[in-house]
């Protein structure tokens, strides 16, 4: 039926040699892009005007609600993670991108502290997703 | 499940609103400014001059006077060279950077770049903000100071509103006005007289002035909120928003803001926020309501971020019967917590206090006083093999003596091979896990024993293969990706039954589930495996390589029953495999996205949790969505009855342009088992230039919490309803439109409650 | 300078012309003029005078014509123009065409400026047709510094002050 083993990551010519900056380099999520960039064999160096820039801008946390209990007691809720970034070609307009994830959890407040625990494990996950998604727009990149 | 990635359609459209933009007087005549001319120069251009050298010049017919970036247009002017002084008057306009004035006279001080207009007409720079002044002074440090003055960003042929004051000053750097003896008048009927408020005359700060909101609702009955907003200084400001509540009272609201901004954006900024109704008129024994809260978080420096939150409140139902500016109803806990994080490249350490008043339970979590944790990432040893160290060492504390207190040490050596490649992967994870547990006051009777130490060693094996080939679907070309993956997880055994619960629950079971190496969050409980997980993840790539759609599914397979459980009943009948689960997530045809996820239980034959969403997004302010969720059996552990119960809830939300400006949205959500709806809303939302006006009907459940205040326990009305007319000023740095986004935020599904990241 | 009238005045030119019946001498070809502090530069120079009455009339013209004094105040004072009339007992200094006049740093161009030595008043007139207006600069002396102060700027740009007699 055709299917052949995946010959290259896909990515363009153009953006296998990158810089990457951050709002926070000491972030997880800027750790997590780098090795994802790095694990697709993306080539990371030092920001100069002749190498496209991958920006990462912010990231940030939201919670909202997706079903009740008959008693109006929350039953799920859902996790989102946004990721606002650029990508730059070099000498060109900085190009935004917005990545979402979205995770639902179940509420226990009999367990509160189990379950706080349990969305930074969501979160983390959430993370790797999020870098994942970031090297498929560079992949996808088109000028 | 997870929304597609495209680029974010944002819900502030770019309308046409041309007949908005109010557009100050040009200049009344083009400048041949042939000479040479620096800043320290005034240079004037006329018909005839007649000067004094040295004294007094006088300059009539067409005048265009220019200094540095500020012109004067008139028919004459004067300019004392001596006193610096300049006056001005006929068909007179004035223009700088941040004003256009048109005004009778102008007497200017050129020393100090100041001047006084009278008879004026103002107009701000690149805003919709105009209006007259009977006097109008331009300090030295460029601020506005109007008297006898009118504020308004309505075009003048509708002007819907005008703000007439005594005073009112322009910060010009801080982009805000102090207004005195403000009266607010609609068409020209005067509404609303402050003594002093402050106005936002750009949306650098608060966006929009907020206007009275009105609403008539059957248990708050009518209510009016007046939201009066003091921009303190630059780095704080102040609203105070009495609610008053025809069955209940006045609630008072006070929100401070503060920044406290750093180099290279190392900000931190909180606020603090007072609600005080004292007696409430609606409850039995008219008890007072209250609640304080104060939340600060930032970065210190590049590695050093804080975060704190403090919130408490009079009684558990505070959130569900008032309009809070700190959090709603559907938040069921009120979260104590202050951490500090250090990141670095290579290491982190975090120092955490939490405590958890959960609302409307009786018992409490233990509190975490306090946590420190140390994750350390050697650098990488040979080509690509990684190791890490994740430690902590917690004391977990409890008000009730009922409860023992602990304290856990916990260290987790990681050894990471990933060997990654274009046509698949292959990881192995080699993990330890070695927990000791000193545990205070014991109770013998439950098992526990002082001090427990829990080595656990885990083999994590993870492959994956990348298939692709190009095909065809709806005549487009598609790249077709098939990636099987399996993983071996071996956790050893050891019996925790003498180790209490502090943080751990069982985690839930979804597609991303099955690939964790643990069943429970928290530490307390490292459940043993011996299970293999097989999984398939199937994608679409368009010829310009983004993802349009993605399948994923994948089951457990357990070669051994874990023996290790929260409570001993539970071991008893486990099934051989995990559910089936499985996510999809398609930009199906052009704005149409679907996403679903489904976990069915091949032992039982039966799904455990369905829900799928459809979206329909063409553009910004254009969306309709239907969404349907299922699941079964959950625990409603607030009615701590424990009995089981199931969830079918269907839902739908429309948001759509009526007209030019004119926005409608609903939502209404329905749920299958009590055959009744959650939620229904219905908001009409008119934007003309400079105000916006919104009318909405909310029916909606309310979150009712057990408690005690009232004296005799009264029976909560499970269902509000209201009728809600809000109403705000529009206009204010820039005339675009604002959008329907936070009118989707009304209902109880939309309302996002942002989490700060300190990681 | 005040005493400038009384100096004794050189003239050199290519050629010269005297029409005695009129009391008319004219100069051609680059016409230096100095009289004290006064220094006039022309293509063309007619000087017409009164012996009785010592009142002399200058007409100086060219592309253009340059007339420079040094003020009482020390400072350069400068007009040109395409024809410059002086009269020794008014003290007016008229410039036609083009005419400006520069005198302790405010400048002035315009179609036709009267300029009064003695009593320093100057009064000027745009053609009418809207395209030469009579455009002034005065410097504003510590206008820099207001604007420094407000924009606290590092740098800070020299400014030369020009005193004011």
């Amino acid at each position: 039926c055709g299917l052949k083993l995946q010959g290259s990551y896909s990515i363009p010519q153009e953006l296998q040699t990158m810089s990457l900056t951050s709002q926070d380099k000491y972030s997880k999520l800027t750790r997590l892009v780098h090795e994802r960039m790095q694990l697709n064999n993306i080539s990371i160096v030092d920001l100069n005007q002749s190498k496209p820039r991958l920006n990462l801008i912010s990231d940030s946390l939201e919670r909202s609600t997706l079903s009740f209990y008959p008693s109006g007691n929350v039953a799920e809720y859902e996790l989102m993670y946004h990721v606002n970034f650029t990508i730059q070609l070099p000498n060109q307009e900085a190009k935004p991108f917005q990545v979402e994830i979205r995770r639902d959890y179940l509420d226990d407040p009999r367990t509160a502290l189990a379950k706080s625990r349990e969305m930074n494990l969501l979160v983390n996950e959430m993370r790797i997703q999020a870098a994942d998604r970031i090297v498929q727009t560079i992949a996808a990149f088109k000028q | 499940q997870q929304a597609s990635e495209s680029e974010a359609a944002s819900l502030h459209p770019k309308t046409d609103d041309s007949q908005c933009l109010i557009l100050p007087p040009s200049a009344p005549r083009k400048s041949q400014a042939t000479m040479g001319l620096n800043n320290n120069h005034i240079w004037i251009e006329s018909d005839q001059s007649d000067a004094q050298m040295g004294k007094e010049a006088h300059f009539s017919g067409g005048v265009t006077f220019r200094q540095g970036p500020r012109h004067i247009y008139a028919d004459e002017a004067t300019v004392n060279s001596e006193s610096q002084q300049l006056s001005a008057k006929g068909n007179l306009t004035f223009e700088d950077p941040l004003v256009t004035i048109t005004a009778d006279s102008i007497e200017g001080q050129m020393k100090n770049n100041s001047a006084t207009l009278k008879g004026a007409q103002y107009w701000l720079k690149g805003q919709q903000v105009h209006g007259d002044a009977k006097q109008l002074e331009i300090t030295p440090e460029n601020n506005l100071i109007l008297n006898g003055s009118s504020f308004t960003t309505c075009p003048p042929e509708s002007q819907s509103w005008v703000l007439e004051a005594n005073k009112i000053k322009i910060d010009s750097k801080e982009e805000w006005g102090e207004v005195w003896g403000a009266k607010l008048k609609i068409g020209d009927v005067p509404v609303m007289y402050v003594p002093y408020m402050t106005i936002p005359v750009s949306d650098k700060r608060k966006s929009g002035l907020l206007f009275p909101k009105f609403s008539t609702s059957t248990i708050n009955g009518v209510e009016l909120e007046v939201p009066i907003y003091w921009n303190i200084a630059p780095e704080y400001d102040l609203t105070f928003t009495p609610d008053y509540m025809s069955n209940r009272g006045l609630l008072s609201k006070v929100e401070f803001r503060y920044l406290m901004p750093g180099e290279q954006n190392n900000n931190q900024n909180g606020k603090l926020n007072f609600e005080y109704l004292p007696s409430d008129d609606h409850l039995q024994g008219n008890p007072n309501r209250y609640l304080y809260h104060w939340e600060h978080q930032g970065r210190i420096n590049e590695n050093l971020r804080v975060l704190t939150n403090f919130t408490d409140v009079s009684d558990n139902n505070y959130f569900t019967d008032f309009n809070s500016d700190v959090q709603q109803a559907t938040d069921n806990q009120l979260v104590r917590v202050g951490e500090l994080n250090y990141l670095n490249n290579d290491w982190d350490l975090g120092l955490k206090v939490q405590d958890i008043k959960v609302l409307g339970l009786s018992d409490k979590p233990y509190q975490v006083m306090p946590q420190l944790s140390f994750d350390y990432r050697f650098p990488e040893l040979s080509n690509n093999l990684n190791f890490d160290i994740y430690s902590e060492v917690t004391n977990f504390a409890h008000d009730e003596d009922t409860h023992n207190s602990a304290t856990r040490l916990h260290i987790e050596p990681r050894l990471l091979l990933p060997l990654y490649g274009p046509a698949g992967s292959f990881t192995t994870e080699l993990k330890l896990y070695q927990t000791n547990y000193w545990q205070r006051n014991g109770l013998k009777s439950l098992g526990l024993e002082k001090s427990v130490s829990r080595t656990i060693p885990s083999i994590r094996l993870h492959g994956q293969v990348n298939l692709e080939r190009q095909t065809q679907l709806f005549d487009q070309n598609y790249r077709q990706t098939f990636e099987p993956q399996i993983q071996y997880l071996y956790v050893g055994y050891q019996d925790q039954s003498n180790i209490a619960l502090y943080d751990t629950a069982q985690l839930q079971e979804d597609y991303y589930g099955l690939f964790r190496d643990r069943r429970f969050s928290g530490l307390d409980r490292i459940a043993d495996a011996n299970q293999v997980t097989l999984g398939l993840t199937s994608r679409l790539f368009d010829e310009s390589n983004s993802e349009k759609l993605k399948f994923s599914f994948g089951q457990i397979f357990y070669l051994r029953n874990s023996r290790v459980g929260l409570s001993n009943n539970e071991l008893a009948n486990q099934p051989s495999s995990s559910v089936l689960a499985a996510e999809l997530d398609a930009h199906v045809y052009n704005d149409w996205y679907v996403s679903s996820e489904v976990q069915y239980d091949t032992k039982l034959n039966e799904t455990r949790k369905y829900e799928t969403t459809l979206d329909f997004r063409p553009e910004a302010n254009k969306l309709f969505q239907l969404s349907y969720r299922f699941v079964r059996d959950l625990v409603n552990s607030n009615a701590n009855t424990g009995d089981k119960v199931d969830i079918a809830q269907a839902g739908t939300r429309i948001a759509w342009p009526v007209k030019q400006n004119l926005y409608f949205v609903g939502d209404w959500y329905y749920d299958f088992k009590r055959k009744r709806s959650i939620e229904s809303y219905a908001g009409f939302q008119y934007e003309s230039c400079c105000w916006v006006a919104r009318l909405s009907y909310h029916y909606r459940i309310r979150t009712n919490f057990n408690d005690n205040i009232a004296t005799t326990p009264i029976d909560r009305e499970q269902f509000e309803s209201g009728i809600y007319l809000n109403f705000m000023i529009k206009g204010l740095g820039g005339s675009g439109n604002l959008g329907i986004s936070d009118m989707l935020k009304d209902s109880i599904f939309n309302y996002r409650k942002p989490i700060y990241l300190t990681d | 300078k005040q005493d400038d009238l009384k100096q004794d005045l050189s003239i050199s030119a290519k050629s010269q012309a005297g029409d005695l019946k009129n009391n008319k001498l004219s100069y051609f070809g680059n016409v230096k003029i100095t009289q004290g502090s006064i220094k006039i530069h022309a293509d063309e120079m007619s000087a017409v005078s009164d012996e009785k009455s010592g009142h002399k009339v200058f007409v100086a013209k060219g592309k253009p014509a340059t007339f420079s004094q040094i003020l009482d105040s020390g400072e350069l004072g400068t007009a040109s123009a395409y024809n410059i009339r002086y009269d020794s007992i008014s003290g007016d200094l008229v410039l036609k065409g083009g005419a400006e006049l520069d005198i302790g740093g405010s400048k002035m161009k315009a179609e036709t400026i009267r300029y009064n030595i003695e009593n320093q008043h100057v009064t000027a007139a745009s053609s009418g047709d809207g395209n030469d207006r009579v455009q002034t600069i005065i410097p504003a002396e510590n206008y820099q510094e207001a604007r420094n102060k407000n924009k606290k700027s590092s740098s800070k740009p020299k400014t030369k002050t020009e005193k004011k007699q």
